[in-house]
């Protein structure tokens, strides 16, 4: 390969300025590894590139650095203001929990409140039970109320019974 | 939206950021401005460029190239999406292509076709192959052409 027509066929100004093909600048790449000269010329290039756009620069106003960080602060609070578990929506169907969550996490700004899922099925055996206490509550309650009931019969139809034994007696 | 190594990465080099600002910002806002030909929007365009190279600070392989050609390349891919539907850059690229009044002194040195040539490639980010087709040449010629006024550019420097 002839280098110094490669050099003056204008790919590497075209590499310089961003215009070269993927084609010419994966060539160029390979070629100015093996050919110090073509390092050489990129390299003269890349000062004049650098010479010019010195020429051609506009002091930045004072406060641009200012408006950079302002900006850059920006994007980093934004993000942490995001990744605050607070700010997740609570789930309400709560089939999207992480597995690993252990926690319970509250959300300050809503009524919901996220908890691990084990505590599903301790609501449900805490319901059941629940359920069945008050079943035999109920039941006690009317057996309860119907031995009152015929203790009262059976005390009533006593009393007779001895009213009756008092009378017969007196005859 | 940004994630967490993006975040990393603003933090850990806004000091390399800041020299690469203090190095070639004043280079970047001139070359800004010769494609928008508005200094707010230039300045707005700068800090855009900066922030984003915040964040791919590290895909940037600054040991192996020029800084500034480094930074120019990212620089046109950066405000591609911006400037790259609006109007405005055609306008301005017209503008630029028939009469320059800008403090650019290079412009004055080159042939129309050069001016062209140089203009496209390097400000409105063309392709040699889109540059030929709009002027009816070859590839080889654009590209000679664009040697040319490279040297011119050199000259100037030179003297």
């Amino acid at each position: 390969m002839k280098i110094n027509e490669y050099i003056e066929s204008g790919v590497l100004e075209a590499y310089v300025l961003g215009s070269a093909s993927e084609k010419e600048t994966r060539e160029l790449l390979y070629l100015k590894v093996k050919y110090p000269q073509i390092q050489e010329a990129l390299q003269h290039l890349e000062i004049d590139m650098e010479r010019i756009a010195e020429q051609m620069a506009i002091i930045p106003p004072a406060g641009t650095w200012s408006k950079i960080e302002a900006e850059l602060n920006e994007l980093v609070e934004r993000r942490d203001f995001e990744s605050t578990p607070i700010r997740r929506a609570p789930n309400r169907r709560g089939g999207n929990h992480r597995k690993s969550s252990q926690f319970i996490e509250v959300d300050a700004s809503s009524s919901h409140m996220r908890v691990h899922k084990i505590w599903r099925w301790l609501f449900i055996g805490v319901f059941i039970l629940g359920k069945i206490f008050l079943g035999f509550a109920i039941y006690f309650y009317l057996e309860n109320r119907q031995l009152k009931e015929e203790m009262k019969k059976i005390k009533t139809q006593l009393e007779k019974y001895e009213r009756q034994h008092d009378q017969s007696k007196f005859k | 939206m940004l994630n967490t190594e993006s975040l990393v990465l603003i933090e850990k080099n806004r000091a390399s950021v800041r020299i690469i600002y203090d190095r070639y910002g004043g280079m970047l806002l001139g070359y800004l401005f010769e494609i928008v030909k508005d200094r707010n929007k230039a300045e707005e365009y700068l800090v855009k460029i900066f922030c984003d190279i915040s964040q791919h600070f590290d895909e940037l392989n600054w040991n192996d190239s020029s800084g500034w050609c480094q930074l120019q390349r990212f620089a046109k891919n950066s405000i591609k999406p911006l400037t790259g539907t609006s109007s405005l850059i055609k306008n301005t690229e017209r503008q630029s292509l028939l009469n320059s009044d800008s403090d650019n002194k290079y412009p004055d040195h080159f042939s129309q076709e050069q001016h062209h040539i140089f203009y496209g490639i390097y400000y409105y980010g063309k392709s040699i192959e889109k540059i030929s087709k709009e002027l009816n040449r070859t590839e080889e010629s654009i590209l000679k052409t664009l040697k040319e006024a490279f040297s011119i550019m050199r000259n100037i420097c030179e003297n």
